[in-house]
This record gives structure tokens, sequence and C-alpha cells, in this order.
């Protein structure tokens, strides 16, 4: 479990997180939903230690991310992803890259390789495997972090806005993959500011200057964010469906599109 | 008058190994308060089409003219496109280099040779335009907030009183809030006679702001017309693009479920709803 107890951070005098209290449970599937300079990357940065609270603890399986001795195992645990793939890539082939990660925790080289050939299939890469960095599309870029990352076998995995550097179709793909990384069994908290991302994940959390306002799930958060963020005609369609009682909770395209079509023919079968 | 492509094409490094076409066969005119979109994949050349627009690049062969003045002139001239198109890069706020806000939208004015007297008033119109409080001139463009970093660079190209702005993935990285609001600024350049041509990977963005839609695939245009027009066209995933969620769902459902008038009642309304929000 990651928990937050009375977490408060500083920076530069100025507040940035007010007071986090959290609970994560493993198997969650999170999305963090908060605008610019809500605080979203500090709260991710606290998780592994990156950050330490200014006052208030945070818990990775009850070890606190104060204890210097503890970090070790924190981020053995936690993955992290960051907005910038570039800024995480430092491998000279995507192989290397991957193998890089493993090298530093100590796994054998003989595991390494395949645990390389295994996450590349994860984010169907495997082609790439010999391929410089820098050849790489953003999108192909952001796999390969998550594939880096997840070639070390953490519990957690923390992404802190995948999406939001990338092209329309990458970002589909990051999202196809969050969601497959779910299925895997881990532990995925993912942050966004794009409001139609919400439909993947069970639970949200609104965080609004630094504070959290909606701890839920997407429908019910819609309420919260309108006024914030505005609206978005395909998160409105499915409220409406959710109120006409036609789902029972938000979907992505694919597979509202299936539950639709599936009432269309029932419904023509009548 | 416009900015004009006769039968431009561009090659990276010619002659060499890597030699890489990147433009073919363009043409290509855009007149004075336009508001035109370039939408088109990773690779698919906009970005090149953009620096040809103000002469960072020189067409391989064919021409670029801006206003009737040639790009690939070798001469004084290139000062004089530079000054009517404004490029704006994708992440602008990374080429910051000045101590104070004031310095930083001042700095392509007095390369372009405005007096120091007329500095003072040129920047504050240029801080109205963008819509920023003129509080922020003192500060370090580095402490600002993503929104108003992105703004000042906006409002240092604003300043050199550019007729055309270009802007390269405008959008990116910006939250919701902050992308409304530089559509907003754009609204209002264009009440100043600006003529507006921004390349993006959203085609929402496209769909609900410009007025002409450009499709690049592969160094070629493959489409050039308005909205309604490039939405029927239907071709928005062949074309490498993704179209927004509620266009790509009734898509997905009219290709299994020819009749839409279905009987039950609450998935007709449903079903009506979603024909009505893609009519």
């Amino acid at each position: 479990m990651i928990k937050f107890d009375r977490v408060y951070f500083q920076y530069d005098n100025l507040p940035v997180l007010k007071n986090i209290d959290l609970e994560i449970v493993e198997g969650e599937l999170i999305v963090l939903l908060g605008l610019n300079g809500s605080g979203k990357t500090s709260l991710f940065k606290m998780i592994n230690g990156l950050l330490k609270p200014s006052s208030g603890k945070v818990f990775v399986d009850g070890m606190d991310t104060k204890e210097e001795a503890l970090l070790w195992e924190i981020r053995k645990k936690v993955g992290m992803i960051f907005q910038n793939p570039e800024s995480q890539i430092v491998g000279t082939t995507v192989e290397e890259d991957i193998a890089f990660g493993m090298e530093n925790i100590g796994v054998p080289r003989d595991e390494m390789i395949g645990r390389v050939d295994q996450v590349l299939n994860f984010v169907k890469m495997s082609e790439l495997k010999h391929v410089e960095p820098h050849r790489l599309s953003g999108g192909q870029k952001q796999l390969l972090c998550i594939a880096s990352t997840l070639a070390m076998h953490p519990k957690y995995m923390v992404m802190d806005e995948p999406t939001s550097m990338i092209d329309p179709i990458s970002r589909e793909n990051i999202l196809k993959t969050i969601v497959d990384l779910h299925r895997l069994g881990k532990t995925v908290l993912f942050s966004t500011h794009i409001l139609d991302e919400i439909v993947i994940a069970p639970r949200v959390i609104y965080l609004r200057n630094g504070k959290i306002v909606f701890d839920g799930s997407p429908i019910e958060v819609i309420n919260s964010v309108r006024e914030e963020f505005g609206t978005s005609d395909f998160i409105e369609f499915q409220s409406d469906l959710c109120r006409r009682g036609i789902i029972d909770h938000f979907m992505d395209v694919e597979k509202l599109s299936e539950r639709l079509v599936d009432l269309c023919q029932s419904s023509l079968k009548k | 008058m416009p900015i004009l492509f006769e039968e431009v094409k561009y090659v990276y490094d010619p002659r060499t190994p890597f030699e890489k076409e990147a433009l073919n066969n363009i043409n290509l005119k855009i007149s004075e308060g336009e508001f035109v979109t370039i939408l088109g994949k990773t690779g698919s050349g906009k970005s090149t089409l953009l620096q040809l627009m103000n002469g960072i690049l020189k067409p391989s062969s064919g021409t670029v003219s801006v206003d009737k003045i040639l790009t690939s002139r070798n001469d004084d001239s290139i000062f004089n496109i530079r000054r009517r198109v404004g490029l704006v890069f994708q992440y602008p706020e990374h080429q910051f280099f000045e101590e104070n806000v004031f310095k930083e939208i001042a700095f392509g004015p007095k390369n372009f040779g405005v007096e120091a007297n007329e500095l003072n008033r040129v920047v504050l119109e240029a801080v109205e335009m963008v819509g920023l409080p003129r509080t922020v001139l003192s500060k370090s463009p580095f402490n600002l907030s993503g929104g108003e970093k992105r703004k000042v660079a906006i409002a240092s190209v604003i300043s050199c009183n550019p007729k055309y702005l270009v802007f390269d993935e405008p959008t990116s990285g910006l939250d919701p809030v902050s992308v409304n609001l530089f559509f907003d600024m754009v609204k209002r350049f264009r009440k100043f006679g600006k003529t507006i041509i921004i390349v993006t990977h959203s085609v929402k963005e496209a769909i609900q702001n410009s007025e002409r839609i450009i499709v690049m695939t592969k160094g070629q245009i493959v489409f050039d017309g308005d909205i309604q027009t490039f939405i029927k066209s239907k071709k928005l995933i062949e074309w490498g693009m993704l179209p927004p969620p509620l266009y790509r769902l009734a898509w997905k459902i009219k290709e299994k479920v020819d009749d839409f008038d279905i009987k039950d009642d609450r998935l007709s309304e449903a079903v009506s709803l979603l024909k009505s929000m893609i009519n």
C-alpha cells in the first residue's frame, strides 16, 4: 500500500501540496487529474522519495520515504515514468536502454536477456530492439521508458503525464499500454490534464491547487471538474448514457462502441 | 498579397547517404486574414513547410514568396520576410535567455531597429495582446508558470508586429484551460488583422477553431478545404490522424448497425443524441 499521511509540501515558501491524505491499495488503476501547476508532479515525486514532505509522511509498503536507508528498497518497488521521455533514455540502443536499469539493481545477465525480450514484446516493439533511441518517434520513446521501467519488475508504476508530449495516435497506444500494465497485475497511477483519459481508470483523484478535492469514480468526478476544466463532448455523452441507465461506468471508444452495438442489435431483434 | 508556394520541393541532406525528400510538389496560397490549420502525422512535412514560410529553409526547387518577395533571394529582403512572418516554435519557452520578461519581449523589435523610445510602447502592446499583466515585465521568464511562459514567448514574436503568425504545435503540453486561453488570444490577433497559420496534431482543435484545413501526408498536400468537407471525407484515419472520440464512436457503430431507428426507447434516444452531436 502507498499511504500519504497529512502531507504538506512547500517549495520556495509557496505551498505546493496541502495536507494530502491518500491510500493506494495494491492492484488499483488510478488517474490523477489536475491542471498545470496543480501539484501532480510533486505528489508523484513524493512516492519514490524524489521529494520529501515538508511535514507529514509518505509510506510505501510501510516504509517511510524520509528514511534514507529505505530509499533503495522503495525505488525498486516504485517505477517512475516522466512526462518527457527524452529525460529518461540513457542507452545507445533500445536493448541497452532497457538493460541499464536492470544492471543497476543487479539482475543476472541471463535473466536480463529474457526480460528485455519480454518487455519489448509487451510494448509491441520487438523489431526495434537494436534501433538507436533517437530514431524512435515520441510515442515509441515513451513506450521504451515504460518497457525499461517494467523490466525492473516494480510493484507500482507511477507515470507523470505520460501522454502530454505525444501525438493523439501514440496517446491512444500509451493508454492501451496502461490498461495492459494493470491487467498484468501492476498497481498503476498516471496523471493527466486531458479529461477524456479518465475513462480508462476506475478511480480518479482530482487535485486542485495542491489539494485533493475529489476521490472517486469517473462518473462522479464530472460535476466537480466542469467548472475548472470545461466539458468534453465524449464525457458528457457517457454521462448522459449513465443517467439513462444504458451504461453504468465510463468506457473507452472501443468498449463503448461494442456495448452500444450489442444494445442496438439486441434491440433490433425484439 | 499572399504566402505563395509554387511547385515546391524540399530535400534534406541532398546528395548524401541521408538524403530525404520532405516535401514534393507543393502548391499553396495563404491569403491575408485567413485562419488555416495544417494537420498531419509526425514526419508528414508540416514543420518543413512552416520553416519555408519565413526563409529558415529555402526550397530545393520551386519558389516560396511572401507578399511577392521570394524567400530564396540572397539579400536584405530576408529581414523583410522575417518581419512579416512570425514563427512560434513548439515549446518556444525553451528558447528564453533574457533576465526579465521586458528584455525578452524587446529583443526582437530591438534587432529589427525599433528605437529605444518606441520600445516601451511596443512591449506593452504585446503583453496586452497576449493577455498578460504588466507586473510580469520585471519577472524572470524562467520563474513563470507554463501557460505564462508560452504567452511571453508569443508576445516576443507579436512585438515584431508580423502580418502572418505561424504556430508549430502551440498547445502541446498545455492543459484545457490554457488551450482555451490560447485560442481566445488567437481570436484577438485576428481582430488586429493577423493571418493565422497553425500546425497541430489535434483534429478537435482544428475543427473547433479554424476555417480552412490543410492535410499533409508524406510531404504532399492531400486535402485543402473547409471543415465540413474535411469531416465528411472520413479519411482521417487513412491520413494517420485520430478523429475526436465521439466521431470514432459514431463511425464504429455505423459500420455494424445499419438501422439507427431502433425500437428500444432508451437506446434510440441515446443514438439520436449521438447522431445530433456528429451532424
